[in-house]
């Protein structure tokens, strides 16, 4: 039996309600090139990623294929699946699609990302893997800026939680371990907002894995124009230092 | 309680002793400082009467116990941070609008990541994203009721407060109102590029 492999699910299907724009927002260009490709240029180069898998709206299949995964050539992009309602459904059906190679022991490792994040760095995701073949399960997160608080029923302010990071992706697990985590949350009607709230549920430990605050999720028309600022200061590699902090870095 | 949003309103603005701060106010945006933008967007707004600018004690308290103590008469104070150049007339407009209903109200956008308590690099929990939000550092609240929240604060030998500190510390209730992504804080030139653009696009609330 072959060495088991890392597998790469991109989270694509969002409705990108909060940008206003006609259309998907993974799709919208970002430096000349689509959002989705930057993320999938990364996992592409990385060595220990072996494969990815897409995961997109049922009406955006087509236009994924043509606008992203043939010019771009994606050796690594395997299938490209149709997502659910919520983030939450589109990762479980990513995760469904891997099941059987899971369980066999083909696939050990799981990364979970989203598109619209798309200055994940080769370095990132080293970490990250080397955290979750140690430990089960890595998240990137960057601390908190000072200004966030948390609102109480009626709307009113209240003091936020101490010791608050923002989590960001890829986040990259276990197989097995996100797989049961997954199928446990199927059976309890849970949807978590994130991949690892979903296995904190299942009481497995998660590790927090330095992220950088330039490792934006580009979500309204603000974060567009960062990530051009971003796309274009950074070196080639991506590497190197944050060019934002906790102020600038959008909430 | 139940101010109207016609009464008169005194914008304070506190400016910061650290030299990096200051330095980053003098920032040009199409030709004008960041602090200019800040302070014009004030004064377009009717709701607003006078727009003091407040010089720097040796704490933040006594910043804004010194500025009011000179400040003209008003009904409700507009706390507003100076480096905040996209803030606009019709943002503040609205925002003082929402506002009137409430004793104090800060301006606030919702937060677009998932947020984790952690301790010891471990992840602790997760926060309901719709529970939190980024504050903007601008608050209005009926005077009277401030300026005894903050003299009760300076009494208390508090030296790490803020107009929000002063005010939960005295029980008044801070209603959280929507704000813009666009009014962010110039925390260095990458942010100075940002503005241009923003402007440049239209994206700014007008005027």
């Amino acid at each position: 039996m072959s060495e088991p492999v890392a597998v790469a699910i991109v989270l694509a299907a969002g409705a990108g309600k909060r940008m206003a724009a006609t259309v998907n927002k993974v799709f919208l260009p970002l430096a000349g090139k689509p959002i989705i490709a930057w993320s999938l240029e990364c996992f592409e180069r990385h060595p220990q990623i072996a494969e990815v898998i897409v995961v997109a709206a049922a009406a955006e299949l087509e236009e994924c294929r043509h606008r992203v995964l043939q010019p771009f050539g994606f050796k690594k992009v395997s299938t490209l699946i149709v997502g659910g309602e919520t983030r939450h459904d589109s990762e479980f059906n990513g995760l469904i699609h891997l099941e059987q190679r899971i369980e066999d022991g083909s696939i050990d490792l799981v990364l979970i990302h989203d598109a619209v994040r798309p200055f994940v760095t080769a370095s990132m995701v080293d970490r990250l893997i080397d955290e979750a073949r140690s430990s089960g399960a890595a998240i990137p997160c960057v601390p908190a800026a000072d200004n966030i608080v948390q609102a109480l029923p009626r709307g009113q302010l209240s003091q936020a939680p101490a010791h608050l990071w923002a989590a960001q992706t890829p986040q990259v697990f276990a197989a097995r371990l996100v797989l049961a985590a997954h199928q446990q949350a199927h059976r309890d009607g849970f949807k978590g907002s994130d991949t690892s709230s979903v296995v904190e549920r299942a009481g497995k430990s998660v590790a927090v894995v330095q992220g950088s605050y330039d490792n934006i999720k580009i979500t309204t028309s603000d974060d567009l124009i960062r990530g051009e600022q971003i796309a274009r200061a950074r070196p080639r590699s991506g590497e190197g230092p944050s060019l934002l902090s906790a102020e600038s870095a959008s909430a | 309680m139940g101010q109207s949003v016609t009464q008169r309103t005194l914008a304070l603005i506190p400016l910061s002793s650290d030299p990096a701060s200051k330095d980053r106010l003098l920032l040009t945006i199409q030709g004008r400082s960041v602090l200019e933008w800040t302070v014009d967007a004030m004064r377009m707004v009717p709701e607003i009467g006078d727009v003091v600018i407040a010089e720097p004690a040796s704490n933040r308290l006594l910043t804004l116990r010194q500025a009011l103590d000179s400040a003209p008469v008003a009904d409700r104070i507009l706390f507003h941070e100076p480096n905040r150049p996209l803030t606009s007339a019709a943002g503040l407009r609205s925002f003082l609008r929402d506002a009137a209903a409430h004793p104090a109200a800060a301006m606030v956008v919702p937060v677009k990541s998932t947020y984790k308590e952690v301790v010891d690099g471990r992840v602790v929990s997760t926060i309901p994203r719709n529970q939190l939000y980024q504050l903007q550092h601008v608050l209005v609240v009926d005077r009277a009721p401030f300026e005894e929240a903050l003299d009760s604060t300076i009494r208390q030998g508090r030296v790490d407060g803020d107009e929000f500190t002063a005010c939960q510390s005295a029980g008044i209730p801070i209603q959280l109102i929507p704000g813009s992504y666009f009014n962010f804080p110039i925390a260095a030139h990458l942010d100075v590029e940002f503005a241009e653009i923003a402007l440049v696009k239209g994206l700014r609330l007008a005027p």
